[in-house]
């Protein structure tokens, strides 16, 4: 009998694609943070601006036509 | 005869993958089916069919004969028909989604023995061809 383990099965979420959904995902997450009620209105710091967008910039160049529609999606980006 | 609501009555035999995500319980499933992909109302899905055999947890020695799982963090686990997979139930992702994660110290030996007994105990279908052709009795 021989028993797979799923820490042994790759899946869409283990590859470089499925890695920045996800990524893209914790940004968003992160994204949400900062619009808090208790935060809103105060303007973020400009280095935690500029990490976010150098973190999407480096998403985005390297992401399949597919991934940027999927990106797209998580960032509610038309 | 007593009415039920609607509301009332649930399968009992219907999987509470978050119960057992939030108890991180082990379970170990095997693929007997693999549908045609359907659109379930959020994009075509290829759901699987399989057995799933609770291992730890308040579920403990639970099965599940032919469960339909269209959960993606599951479904994407169970790749091949005749696979057997163990890993723990938890959730992932910033949306909390349940999925088949990476099992525990132990669950291998727990899944072993699970699967034999429910191997050993394995049901005759009605419709199997019949040997002789006497009567059974």
């Amino acid at each position: 009998m021989s028993i797979k383990k799923a820490s042994e099965v790759r899946t869409w979420r283990d590859t470089p694609v499925g890695a920045r959904f996800f990524l893209a995902q914790e940004i968003e997450a992160r994204l949400r943070e900062m619009a808090l009620p208790e935060v809103k209105g105060q303007v973020p710091a400009p280095e935690w601006i500029g990490l976010i967008l150098l973190q999407l910039h480096a998403m985005l160049h390297s992401a399949e036509p597919s991934d940027v529609r999927k990106i797209k999606q998580v960032f509610r980006i038309d | 005869m007593a009415l039920k609501g609607a509301s009332t009555t649930v399968d009992s035999d219907y999987i509470d993958w978050a119960g057992l995500a939030a108890e991180n319980a082990a379970v170990v499933c095997t693929v007997k089916a693999i549908e045609p992909p359907k659109d379930f109302g959020n994009g075509e899905v290829a759901a699987v069919r399989a057995r799933v055999i609770v291992l730890t947890g308040s579920m403990a020695g639970t099965v599940y004969e032919d469960e339909r799982i269209l959960k993606a963090g599951i479904r994407n686990k169970l790749q091949e028909v005749g696979d057997d997979v163990v890993g723990r139930l938890d959730v992932y992702g910033t949306r909390k989604a349940v999925g088949l994660q990476a099992e525990h110290a132990g669950d291998v030996a727990l899944a072993e023995a699970a699967l034999a007994k429910a191997n050993g105990f394995k049901v005759v279908p009605v419709d199997s061809p019949v040997d002789s052709d006497e009567a059974p009795f």
